[in-house]
């Protein structure tokens, strides 16, 4: 009995571990090929992983190519290329198409030229940072050589630099190309794998002479007047856009500052005047340097050496917000000590109004075909502009402020073609033509008087209080600077048909700013206004009221004053007139002032509080036609582009 | 009396269960092994092809200015030519001499460029570009910092715009390279690659095809898949017209077909990609001629 049992046992466990055998064979072949096969698609991924975060660290460097680089470009080719010459690199003949490519080289790429201060500061940018918080594991680091070393490593094997060269371009006033070659190694690490990717192209940049237009802020001279007030920049401060002085900026408490501030640093008494040999005009210069700015809890006592993020005092703390970075130790920029470009081109294919002559009103609008300005319905003006026009009377009795009497009225009007026209005696309109009796069928933007215009704006306001209700004066074609030879008087509302920006920069109840809304930057119409030897001033305080701007007015504009400043008129008398909504810049002399206010409260008891917003249109090279131009070449536009790249090349 | 051990029909039918046991988990197993077999060939195929396409579009992404050329292979359905960069990029060449068949470059040193062997392409500023190898080092000028360079083959610069003295043809560079090409072979099933003046090598075997489609677009986006390159005086043109319409070659389609064995037999899978050619606005390509 016990041995049959055992027998019957012994066969059944025969069989069980034999099906236990062939199924625990089989199943292990199963596993270990669903494994080989889940390593391989796991290298697979994590390689093809690897080797996108090189591209994607690639992209990142073009994109800083295009940004932070550019940046360091512009302050270099700002302070390296040429102001006497008519090539910003090399040196060759004005009568040639290009400068000499040796000098170009010896400028660009040679020993202590462009390239190895641009090095410098890429490095400082790229060096030591390994991007690894993308995710554990996972690093990118990227290096970008416009010479042989980028962050202390040679180029990789087998890769070398080119030289840089002139583009195209031609010789000053005209914009010049340049380029200068770089090689980009973009490296990726994810776990144990590692890929490169080495990408090899041009760094072409435009170099060229831009407007004051680009400017939020600029001040030669950072008080009120010659001798007059030190400027303050409080709580209530917000500049959305670049900001320069050539002197020193006074900080209290936190003011804010969204672009770029920079100043030179040049007292008034450390200026002369020199000849500038490139234009032949005299032009201001700084003899000698004292970087630094004033803060509130000593306010007399110039602090120097300060970093990027100064502080000083405990109550309040004056520490101004400079989140766009800012640069002590900027060059001087003189303003221009005349207005002969401005009157030419006004003779050669604008509108120019001679002979000393002042204007009682000078008055613009966008029109519709009939030139009645546009009609707000629904919320939106319409129908679309056709003309701008622009009427002028002339005064033939000025009293001191005011015109006694009014002379001609001369009328023009701009088609959306460019055609300008003007109305004669019978009320026709016919080509105008320009001093030499040309027909000038593409007006060129420059309106210039050779006097004073008592009273200029866009159409009156059918509702006086109700800011929104001005109609257009800038038609969405129009790219128009008016130039003066004395004072203009701001009276109407100045508002373009396609604004840029829809707000304003705010602070919020918790200090916090909330910047501008600017959704329409491929907006065309652009105005600028430019006198040379006088102010800007905004009509206020005169007994007779059609001298005096409405309360909250709105200005879509650039104002610029080279010798004077832009601002209120009687500025701490009278009642509060609300805000002064400018969306553009100010580019002056001193500092004008808009209103006072109670240093305790901060409320506004005099004049206009500012609503500033800057139009970011500017900082792209959009500009008012034949706008000033600075005397320095700046970086007006980049391309980095990659003749090649390879994968995995060690 | 109580039996003692198992019956001959109780053996039999224990054998005849486990028989029916085994037969049924071999079966089970053989198919499992069948299916697994197949599977794994087409994994293996597919891993294959991926892999070969991987290499393929990895080096037609990393083509110079995105152009195709005819050296070494004549770019068609079954083959395509292109150049790497391999050294520098972009040396800005200060005149094209087509008369003499010689440019001039500027650089500091002529070594620098390329040497004597070496293999660069020139584009003009009108976009023609031409490959050669350099026939000696660059040759010192009289001018400092400009060196002359001379292709082995003659006329290598017929058609190209002279660049001048006074420098008005400024966008004419030079780019040291190597040349890189693909070729199917379907009589023996293998992709053949050269690179540089090195001798041909398999690249892939067992393909039963390898078919290249060049894709033209027009402006308003309308595509056309080619089997070879537009030619323009007979060299592989980048922009060209089709019917009177400008077009531009803006990817290649690359189809690999192969085979994998398994227990059941053949199986057959094929892999489709397409790759972008890189193209910029401010300097391009427009047709390759090829020089030796």
């Amino acid at each position: 009995m016990l041995v049959s049992n055992r027998r019957q046992s012994g066969v059944a466990m025969l069989l069980a571990l034999l099906t236990m055998v062939v199924v625990a064979g089989i199943g292990t072949l199963l596993f270990a090929r669903t494994i080989n096969e889940m390593r391989h698609s796991r290298d697979d991924a994590a390689i093809v992983q690897t080797l996108l975060l090189a591209r994607g660290g690639a992209n990142m460097g073009g994109a800083l190519l295009t940004g932070s680089i550019r940046d360091a470009l512009d302050a270099i080719v700002n302070v390296r290329s040429s102001t006497t010459t008519c090539w910003s690199f090399g040196q060759g003949s004005c009568s040639n198409p290009a400068p000499s490519p040796g000098s170009v080289v010896a400028d660009l790429t040679g020993v202590n030229a462009v390239a190895s201060e641009l090095q410098r500061d890429i490095d400082a940018l790229l060096c030591g940072d390994t991007l690894d918080e993308m995710q554990p594991g996972a690093s990118v680091s990227v290096r970008v050589y416009v010479t042989s070393t980028a962050c202390g490593v040679g180029l990789p094997q087998g890769v070398s630099l080119p030289q840089g060269r002139f583009v195209a371009g031609a010789p000053r006033p005209a914009d010049q190309e340049y380029a200068i070659p770089f090689v980009m190694v973009s490296e990726a690490e994810f776990n144990e794998y590692k890929r490169n990717v080495v990408l090899q192209g041009e760094y072409r940049f435009t170099v060229g002479r831009v407007t004051f237009a680009q400017y939020a802020l600029f001040t030669n001279v950072h008080r009120t007047s010659a001798g007059g007030s030190d400027v303050w920049f409080t709580d209530k401060t917000l500049f959305d856009g670049p900001v320069h002085t050539n002197e020193y900026f006074r900080f209290f408490a936190n003011p804010w500052f969204g672009h770029k501030v920079t100043s030179a640093g040049c007292p008034t008494n450390r200026r002369d005047v020199r000849e500038n040999p490139s234009t032949g005009y005299d032009e201001e210069y700084c003899t000698r340097h004292t970087y630094g700015a004033y803060f509130m809890d000593a306010p007399d006592t110039l602090r120097t050496n300060l970093g990027p993020n100064p502080s000083f005092g405990n109550n309040p703390r004056n520490e101004p917000e400079l989140t766009g970075g800012v640069d002590w130790q900027s060059e001087y920029i003189p303003l221009p000590r005349n207005s002969f470009e401005q009157e030419n081109e006004a003779l050669n294919a604008g509108i120019h109004f001679g002979n000393g002559v002042d204007l009682s009103r000078l008055t613009l609008w966008a029109a519709d075909a009939n030139g009645n300005p546009l009609q707000k319905v629904n919320g939106e003006w319409g129908p679309r502009a056709v003309y701008q026009y622009i009427e002028a009377v002339e005064c033939d009795d000025i009293d001191f402020y005011y015109c006694d009497e009014d002379g001609d009225t001369i009328r023009y009007r701009v088609h959306e073609s460019g055609l300008l026209e003007v109305e004669d005696s019978s009320g026709n309109w016919v080509t105008a033509l320009n001093a030499a009796g040309v027909p000038i069928t593409r007006f060129n933007g420059v309106i210039f008087v050779d006097g004073e215009t008592l009273r200029f704006g866009g159409p009156a306001r059918p509702s006086l209080n109700d800011p929104g209700s001005a109609p257009p004066a800038i038609a969405h074609f129009t790219q128009m600077t008016l130039a003066t030879e004395d004072q203009v008087r701001i009276t109407q509302d100045i508002k373009y048909e396609d604004p840029p920006c829809s707000s304003a920069p705010h602070r919020e109840n918790n200090g916090t700013v909330t910047p501008a809304t600017c959704n329409d930057l491929d907006a065309l119409n652009v105005f600028g206004l430019y006198t040379q030897t006088a102010d800007v001033v905004i009509g206020n305080q005169h007994g007779r009221t059609s001298y005096n701007a409405p309360n909250d007015i709105h200005i879509n504009g650039v104002l610029m004053s080279s010798e004077g400043r832009v601002t209120v008129e009687d500025y701490d008398e009278g009642s509060t007139r609300g805000s002064v909504n400018l969306l553009g810049g100010i580019i002056e002399n001193y500092y004008g002032a808009f209103g006072t206010f109670n240093s305790r409260t901060g409320e506004q008891t005099h004049g206009y509080n500012r609503t500033f917003t800057y139009d970011p249109r500017m900082y792209s090279n959009v500009s008012p036609p034949f706008f000033p131009t600075i005397g320095l070449d700046r970086v007006k536009d980049v391309r980095a582009f990659s003749f090649g790249q390879r994968e995995q090349v060690y | 009396m109580r039996r003692q051990g198992l019956s001959l029909i109780e053996v039999l039918i224990a054998i005849a269960i486990l028989g029916i046991l085994i037969a049924i988990a071999y079966a089970a197993i053989s198919q499992g092994l069948r299916v697994q077999s197949t599977q794994e060939a087409v994994t293996s195929t597919q891993a294959r092809l991926r892999r070969v396409a991987e290499v393929y579009t990895q080096e037609l992404r990393s083509a110079v200015l995105g152009a195709v050329s005819d050296h070494p292979y004549a770019s068609d359905e079954h083959s395509v030519s292109f150049t790497l960069l391999d050294g520098g990029a972009g040396y800005q060449v200060s005149a094209i001499d087509v008369a003499n068949n010689r440019l001039s470059v500027v650089n500091d040193t002529g070594p620098g460029i390329a040497v004597d062997g070496d293999q660069v392409m020139v584009v003009d500023a009108g976009g023609t570009a031409a490959i050669f190898e350099l026939a000696s080092n660059p040759q010192a000028t009289a001018s400092a910092g400009v060196f002359d360079v001379v292709p082995t083959g003659s006329s290598c610069f017929d058609g190209m715009v002279a660049a001048d003295s006074t420098l008005r043809n400024r966008n004419a560079l030079l780019f040291r390279v190597k040349t890189l090409g693909l070729r199917y072979d379907p009589d023996d099933d293998i992709l053949y690659l050269t690179e540089g003046s090195t001798g041909e090598r398999p690249l892939a075997f067992d393909l039963s095809d390898v078919t290249i489609g060049y894709v033209y677009r027009e402006a308003d986006g309308t595509l056309h898949v080619l089997d070879g390159p537009i030619r323009v005086d007979g060299h592989p043109a980048r922009n060209a017209t089709i019917g009177g319409e400008e077009v531009e070659l803006v990817r290649l389609q690359v189809q690999l077909d192969g085979e994998g064995r398994s227990m059941t037999g053949d199986v057959s899978r094929n892999y489709v990609s397409q790759v972008d050619l890189a193209s910029n606005q401010s300097f391009s390509v427009k047709a390759v001629s090829s020089c030796s």
